[in-house]
């Protein structure tokens, strides 16, 4: 059985970092998935989501609450994909050529299937029980576990979001146009 | 089922995760409500177009990228620290040196303005870490107050000190050998097993860093990155660090005391149960001259004053450690453990609460039914049937939950009765009998070598049950001069309290001897029966994921 969040946390910061190989093994897709609905880039968003796993490595003194690891690395990715856009718009300002390739980084929402546009846009509590789900490929009761809420709650919270998603894309005018392959 | 209530119910239905009867309501309400039903269909599709996103999503490897960073930042820091002792080396004012260090460490000691001894002391850590920096082999030799026959993991002021041996071999391939007289563990490169005396076996098939609650142990040996880590623990959470020396006959010491907290809070259960979860005072002693750590003691804080409850008597760096030591010598026949496994009715286990678990597993004990037993406890062998056979199970309480444990605690009491065969002997020489254990064997030479008591013609006329009921009464009246009469071997009054002190709040009843083989011995059973309260410790965190009891027999 592998060990629970918590547990990996508190036995890095008991002097184990090879515990916080966890966590990267089970967060590293959702993770990255998440970066990338904020970066677009692949290749960019694998970057940042390196670059918060060992942010928050080095910050876990301060998670208050160990059993919402996932929550708390997503509010780290977020400052960090804020970063990397506006280090990409620094560039942009430099040269004609870096421009082009900013551009080319830039998120492109049109690249993206509507429905995972959507889900960038979801609220905080509903994005991550279904970047989890979805794209993690975690069961609802491993994102319990992952979230330290109540199976109940994860359920509630995928039918919500499940709402919010088909009528955010209902708006998009297209609802219909990508149901069917 | 009102339409709000259907609509949050939708994933959990898709799930499959809703139990039959809500599974039930739910399909009757869509039977009537087109619109839910709807719902549930546009429900539908959306997680097939998010399943196919997912899907086309590659999955992501990270791990080794992320942990070389980590690894190779937390170098730098330490290296940081190094240089912080440099610049003291060098002779640098105090203050000017904290400026120093204070722009190195990026605020490392901004957390805590420290007092000068606590940053001596401090260094004294860092020098200590610096002084072994890659041991090839530790070999440690410590006494521990433990439950000798538990894993390695239970501490407290309650238990006798037990010795625990901890050998490791460094290199690419690293060894371990943890210790202690009820349990072996060993990691021999390829595999990592447990031998509980006498013949239980438990083997996982990879060669794991730590097992068996060995962690904290093994974690000794890595005096580097313990000391390193204490540093940081203590400069993170403002633990109290202090100073002193010592002149042994080995030479000078220094001695460095860490005012350790747990992280469990204070009505946590388990807090002051593991090395790990413990308010307590650690002493870290270092050879004044190599700087090495050369000793360590751990105190407990109780009430009535601090408990030593750790001390490591001998540490060796770099001694050839014989493979054999990496090997167990296994008795023929033992039995292995295994995960629990599914049950053919496996569903009406995964359904109990960990209240219910208790009361089955308790029930099953009371009724003697080994195989039900056996589907909550391993091992189940002789000594628990014994222990646990024909108990009545008084009360449970209300369960409950530590923040250091993943399972659940059921506070129980029951009442345990054990038949034990005590022996009475007849000593001629003393003019008395005298009671042996359980399954001891009378010696003829001490019982000729007794000498008869001032007092011996009202012992002289006793019948064999008469002296074990006499015997038992002075127990029960915690009168060990009187019980000390019916006993071959001298003991202090204090030891007998011990091990027979609790006999006073159990009731005995001594039933009719027999002859038994020795000449002039009678073999006579003795109901003991007691209430014990404890907290069963059940966990489902398996396969089959259903309640096994884990501790608190």
């Amino acid at each position: 059985m592998p060990p629970s969040d918590a547990e990996c946390v508190r036995s890095c910061l008991d002097g184990h970092p090879e515990a916080f190989r966890h966590l990267v093994a089970r967060y590293q897709t959702p993770l990255t998935r998440h970066v990338r609905f904020h970066l677009g880039e692949m290749g960019e968003a694998m970057e940042a989501a390196q670059e918060t796993f060992v942010r928050a490595y080095f910050a876990l003194g301060n998670l208050r609450k160990p059993e919402s690891f996932f929550s708390w690395l997503l509010g780290i990715a977020d400052r960090v994909c804020q970063e990397t856009r506006r280090a990409a718009m620094r560039h942009k300002s430099v040269s004609c050529d870096q421009l082009e390739l900013a551009e080319a980084t830039k998120p492109d929402p049109g690249a993206r299937p509507a429905v995972t546009e959507a889900v960038t846009r979801l609220p905080d509590a509903y994005r991550e029980v279904v970047v989890l789900r979805f794209y993690g490929g975690h069961s609802c009761a491993d994102i319990s576990r992952d979230l330290g809420v109540p199976l109940g709650t994860v359920t509630k919270r995928l039918s919500r979001a499940y709402v919010l998603l088909r009528e955010q894309l209902a708006r998009r005018g297209g609802a219909g146009s990508e149901v069917t392959p | 089922m009102k339409c709000t209530e259907c609509r949050d119910a939708l994933a959990a239905y898709l799930e499959g995760l809703l139990d039959p009867a809500d599974r039930a309501r739910m399909e009757a309400h869509m039977d009537e409500c087109s619109s839910c039903r709807a719902e549930l269909e546009a429900t539908r599709e959306l997680t097939a177009r998010l399943e196919r996103e997912g899907l086309a999503a590659s999955p992501v490897s990270l791990e080794t990228q992320v942990m070389d960073r980590i690894l190779q930042q937390q170098a730098v820091e330490l290296r940081r620290l190094k240089m912080r002792n440099r610049i003291r080396v060098l002779g640098i004012s105090g203050a000017m040196a904290a400026a120093i260090a204070m722009l190195l460490v990026g605020g490392f000691w901004l957390a805590q303005p420290a007092t000068a001894e606590a940053e001596r002391a401090a260094e004294v850590l860092a020098q200590g870490a610096e002084a072994t920096p890659s041991p090839s082999t530790v070999h440690i030799l410590a006494k521990l107050r433990t439950i000798a026959h538990d894993n390695f993991v239970m501490i407290g002021d309650q238990y006798d000190f037990v010795p625990v041996e901890i050998w490791k071999q460094f290199g690419a391939k690293p060894k371990w050998r943890v210790e202690k007289p009820g349990r072996v563990a060993v990691m021999d490169g390829k595999s990592t097993t447990m031998l509980i005396r006498p013949d239980y076996v438990v083997t996982f098939p990879q060669p794991s860093p730590a097992a068996f609650d060995t962690g904290w142990l093994l974690a000794l040996t890595e005096v580097q990155d313990m000391l390193t880590h204490e540093l940081r623990c203590a400069q993170a959470k403002r633990w109290d660090l202090k100073l002193t020396h010592q002149t042994t006959a080995a030479g000078e010491q220094v001695i460095v005391t860490v005012e350790a907290k747990s992280r469990l809070p204070a009505d946590d259960y388990l807090k002051n149960k593991s090395f790990e979860d413990a308010d307590m005072r650690r002493v870290y002693r270092f050879d004044g001259k190599t700087k090495r750590l050369v000793g360590f003691d751990a105190y407990l804080h109780r009430k009535a004053g601090e408990v030593l409850i750790l001390t490591v008597e001998r540490i060796d760096y770099d001694q050839p450690i014989d493979p054999a030591v990496f090997t167990i010598k296994m008795p023929e026949k033992v039995h292995l453990y295994h995960q629990p496994e599914r049950l053919p009715d496996n569903a009406r286990y995964e359904k109990m609460t960990p209240e219910e678990a208790a009361r089955t597993f308790f029930t099953a004990c009371e009724k003697k039914d080994w195989k039900e037993v056996e589907k909550f406890l391993w091992p189940c062998d002789g000594r628990v049937r014994q222990y646990l056979g024909g108990l009545k199970l008084v009360r449970l309480g209300t369960p409950f939950q530590s923040k250091g444990y993943r399972g659940w605690f059921v506070p129980y009491e029951i009442k345990i009765t054990m038949k034990l065969p005590f022996r009475v002997c007849r000593s001629d020489a003393a003019k008395r009998w005298i009671v042996l254990g359980p399954n001891v064997q009378a010696d003829a030479k001490r019982l000729a070598e007794l000498k008869p008591l001032p007092d011996a013609g009202k012992y002289e006329k006793l019948t064999p049950k008469e002296a074990i009921q006499a015997f038992f009464a002075a127990c029960a009246k915690k009168d060990w001069t009187e019980a000390q009469k019916f006993l071959a071997d001298s003991t202090t009054g204090q030891n007998l309290e011990k091990e027979m002190g609790e006999l006073a709040t159990m009731d005995v009843h001594v039933g009719e001897p027999t002859a038994a083989k020795d000449a002039g011995c009678w073999e006579t059973p003795v109901e003991i029966s007691f209430v014990h309260k404890h907290n069963l410790a059940l966990r489902s965190d398996n396969a089959a994921k259903r309640f096994v009891v884990d501790g608190g027999i």
